[in-house]
């Protein structure tokens, strides 16, 4: 049998591989609530939600190409905006004691920051790449600037930010108190994760979803051909926002403190989302997901190696029993990040893609007619094959990982 | 540069070390033999020089004296006030927070082990850790089982320590939490904490939100709150300058900072001073302040109050050394806060001299200082730091503070116990009714809590940096506030 194998998007082999995926991911996340350690699962609802930013991020970012280091903005605006309204410090409707308090906050944080995102946007139509990541940059660190200010502190809380308020599982959900807050979290971000990547997914595969990829990879060509870069900039920038508004408002009620000094919401903040979009694969659907699991899970292990060196797979052979070495969680956390970006060039994603497109590769699948090929003549016994000349194509498309996302002759 | 200034701080500890070890020789015993706490400081204007060092494994009783040297004890007061006992019935599990602790006491904490601040913070868990290793060999631990320490890091992170507390409590099943530092990362946990009805002990903070014992009464604070040091120097500010003297602020520009100048504030009104500059600076700033310093020389104000992160108090005060030197008329009272009071910010990290004559406060002993040199409590825990952590500086205040965060809270336990009441509930009642001062707080003083005094450490002793002699040197008497600020009510 002649590797690659290939599968014609859709057909029954397809959606055998997608099965295995989502229920081996789905499989780790019942292990997760049923079997780890109460920490671990909070560490990976916090996964969760950056997971939820950067989904934000890559869209304007890893399908639209326009570098932006302003998530952390919308991440700390939907923050504050959640913090406001549950705690009563702006008009403040429906708050009392039902299952949409303080959950509807998160809509509310969407809508601010979808509004918000529209107007930073438009700088992008005249600033690329370095430029734009300045302007954005600055951004991030006015809106700190401003939460912080002392004349609005009646409303942001200034300085000292806001404290005092909490979001308790509601009683359908069987969950019980503080005891369950973890669990309901969890559940709460994977939910959330789930209908953004859903969301996305499906923006991708649209019309818009082609026209952002167009201007990422050929501005002028794209509004040559027709693309609207005003709106297709502006409304993907306040997209992103909006998606980094609600793991923002996620992330307060979890913390149940917002404060413009906590590192999430300033440029550590956009860094972080930064490094696990291209960690798990820019413009790849599951990057964000892998990109967040490894930000977090491997800065824990490197904590770890840091809290106690002698005891880590790591270093035990190298430092004697009850040594302390300073630092050494985030030197720890450094080496292995750029060992990553040395041996997965891709992203975990964009890097799994290129060896699974070694043996099997997903080709889309013709629409009847067209080119005046009929697809069933191609089906044989190795499977669905799609025609010549689209497979030829997918085996030139770059990088590697892009053939199911991006399919050749579609992207005006 | 940084790096350089690293292994001057190096070198600097090392020299410290040599120092105390040196100065055990010159000891001669004179036989203080620790007196139980009931008879600690009687003598008004304790000096400093009063041999009264309390003995570590101090004394069940509970009614020591009211301190006389208290200057300004007025409101609540002392030990006077009536007993606290906590409530339990608005625990999620009222039963768990009332049930005996069995097997080993376990204790658990969260403090920045990496990233930037790590620097600073981490050698706080030296301190901790050291004194739960000595505590273990020297008392073969609590009701006949060794204390257990979890120190787990939190870079400094809210979100962090939230996560590691969960694990504590839920996987690690801690029966408290002691010396947390940071007041985001205690006010992230704060509410869960409360409602789980764990211990918060001696969260490492001088905020006001510690005393919110109506709503928040499992959470007590370690550090002379922040209000008290503002007091202090807004006293001496009046006292040396009299009448209509001017003050200028530099402060952080987050809680931290803002804490300070909101109480600072408060107290100049009151003592009729004029606050005639404020400049701020950012928590991630780590530059020199010279744009806030030539603010500072044009308003030329009587007095300073300097509140810095970190780092950014020696840079503060090496840009007033530079300043102090291109205008020789400007030669302000400045003062640094408490969380500077280190050695090693005010020598290591300031070249230029510019610390010279700067005032800060501190209610812990400079355990290098000689006169210390037959204290019971500062030779014990040199000889401890030197055993279980050799590699720590013990006179880094950092050590200092993790040592009695973990020593106050294996007190309250013995308390507990020694009360027939081993329980989380019991271990919170011991602690709201403490009246105990660690033999490494400076002498003459009192600490104490109850049902209306909500702060434990609410005395200090004002200090002025002498770079000749490279060593702080006490300035008037130790001040004690103790129970002067009450409970606190957001």
């Amino acid at each position: 049998m002649d590797l690659p194998i290939r599968v014609a998007r859709g057909s029954w082999q397809n959606w055998l591989g997608r099965a295995v995926l989502f229920g081996g991911v789905g499989l780790f996340m019942y292990r997760a609530v049923t079997e780890w350690s109460r920490s671990g699962l909070g560490l990976l609802a916090d996964a969760l939600i950056i997971a939820i930013a950067v989904t934000g991020l890559n869209l304007i970012t890893g399908y639209t190409g326009q570098l932006s280091l302003g998530q952390a903005a919308f991440f700390a605006m939907g923050a504050f905006v959640s913090a406001m309204l549950v705690t009563g410090k702006i008009w403040t409707p429906f708050i009392t004691d039902n299952i949409w308090t303080p959950g509807w906050t998160m809509l509310a944080a969407a809508v601010v920051c979808f509004l918000i995102g529209t107007v930073v946007g438009v700088p992008a139509l005249r600033l690329k790449g370095i430029y734009l990541a300045l302007v954005t940059l600055v951004f991030t660190e006015a809106v700190r600037a401003f939460f912080k200010y002392d004349r609005v502190a009646g409303v942001t809380g200034g300085a000292t930010g806001i404290k005092g308020f909490s979001y308790l599982p509601p009683a359908w959900t069987g969950l019980e108190g503080r005891a369950d807050l973890v669990t309901w979290f969890f559940w709460l971000s994977l939910g959330i994760l789930i209908v953004v990547s859903i969301l996305s997914a499906g923006l991708i595969r649209s019309r818009v979803g082609r026209a952002m990829v167009a201007v990422r990879d050929n501005e002028t060509a794209a509004a040559v051909m027709g693309v609207n870069l005003f709106s297709i900039k502006t409304v993907v920038f306040g997209l992103s926002g909006a998606i980094a508004g609600v793991a923002g408002s996620l992330y307060a009620l979890k913390l149940t403190l917002v404060e413009a000094d906590v590192p999430i919401f300033g440029l550590f903040g956009s860094v972080t989302f930064l490094v696990a979009m291209v960690v798990g694969g820019a413009a790849q659907n599951w990057g964000p997901f892998v990109g967040a699991m490894f930000y977090v899970f491997v800065n824990d292990f490197a904590r770890s190696v840091g809290e106690d060196p002698s005891g880590s797979i790591f270093l035990g052979w190298l430092v004697d029993e009850g040594t302390k070495i300073d630092g050494l969680g985030g030197v720890t956390f450094g080496v292995l990040l750029i060992l990553f970006a040395r041996f997965v060039p891709f992203g975990a994603v964009g890097t799994m893609r290129m060896w699974r497109s070694k043996a099997v590769l997903v080709v889309p699948r013709v629409p009847l007619g067209a080119g005046g090929a009929p697809s069933a003549e191609v089906l044989g016994e190795a499977g669905a094959v799609g025609p010549d000349q689209a497979a030829t194509n997918i085996d030139r498309a770059e990088p590697p990982g892009l053939a199911d996302d991006d399919p050749p002759g579609m992207a005006t | 540069m940084v790096r350089t200034k690293k292994l001057f701080a190096l070198a600097a500890a090392g020299a410290l070390v040599l120092a105390a070890c040196g100065s055990d020789d010159d000891s001669s015993s004179s036989g203080t033999d620790a007196p139980a706490a009931t008879d600690a400081p009687e003598g008004t204007d304790a000096p400093e020089s009063t041999d009264a060092p309390e003995s570590t494994d101090a004394p069940e009783s509970t009614d020591a004296p009211e301190s006389t040297d208290a200057t300004e004890t007025t409101e609540g007061g002392g030990s006077s006030g009536a007993e606290y006992v906590i409530d339990t019935e608005n625990c999620d599990d009222p039963d768990a927070a009332t049930a005996p602790i069995e097997g080993a006491l376990k204790i658990g904490t969260s403090i920045p082990l990496s990233g930037g601040p790590a620097v600073l913070f981490a050698p706080f868990g030296d301190g901790q850790q050291s004194y739960i290793d000595w505590y273990n060999d020297t008392n073969g631990g609590l009701n006949g089982e060794p204390v257990e320490l979890t120190i787990t890091d939190d870079q400094y992170t809210p979100d962090l320590t939230k996560t590691n507390v969960d694990g504590l409590i839920f996987d690690d099943e801690v029966n408290m939490l002691s010396g947390i530092i940071g007041s985001g990362s205690n006010l992230a946990i704060q509410a869960d904490v409360n409602a789980l009805c764990v211990p918060q002990l001696w969260a490492s903070t001088g905020a006001s939100d510690w005393g919110n014992i109506d709503e928040y009464p499992w959470t007590t604070g370690l550090l002379v709150p922040y209000a008290i040091e503002s007091r202090v120097w807004a006293d001496f500010i009046s006292q040396e300058a009299g009448d209509g003297a001017t003050a200028a602020l530099f402060y952080v520009n987050n809680e931290f900072g803002q804490s300070y100048a909101d109480n600072f504030k408060e107290l100049a009104s009151e003592n009729g001073i004029e606050i005639i500059a404020e400049e701020v600076i950012d928590p991630a700033d780590s530059g020199a302040p010279s744009g806030q310093m030539t603010n500072l020389v044009q308003a030329d104000p009587d007095a300073i109050l300097a509140v810095g992160l970190g780092g950014q108090s020696s840079a503060f005060m090496t840009e007033l050394g530079n300043a102090k030197a291109a205008n020789p008329d400007f030669d302000p009272l400045v003062y640094m806060t408490a969380t500077a009071a280190n050695p090693l910010f005010f020598d290591t990290l300031v070249e230029n001299g510019g610390s010279e004559g700067v005032y800060t406060s501190s209610n812990v002993k400079f355990v290098n200082d000689e006169q210390f040199a037959d204290d019971e409590a500062v030779q014990t825990y040199l000889e401890a730091i030197a055993t279980y952590a050799p590699d720590a500086n013990p006179a880094d205040t950092s050590v200092l503070a993790g040592w009695l965060s973990m020593e106050l809270a294996v007190y309250v336990a013995e308390q507990a116990l020694a009360a027939g009441d081993l329980s989380r509930a019991g271990i919170m009642n011991a602690a709201r009714n403490i009246d105990y001062v660690p033999g490494l707080l400076i002498d003459g003083i009192t600490a104490s809590m109850n049902a209306e005094d909500a702060f434990y450490p609410e005395a200090t002793q004002l200090v002025r940096w002498d770079d000749t002699a490279k060593a702080f040197v006490v300035a008037g008497d130790a001040v004690d506030y103790n129970g002067s600020l009450g409970t606190y009510t957001p």
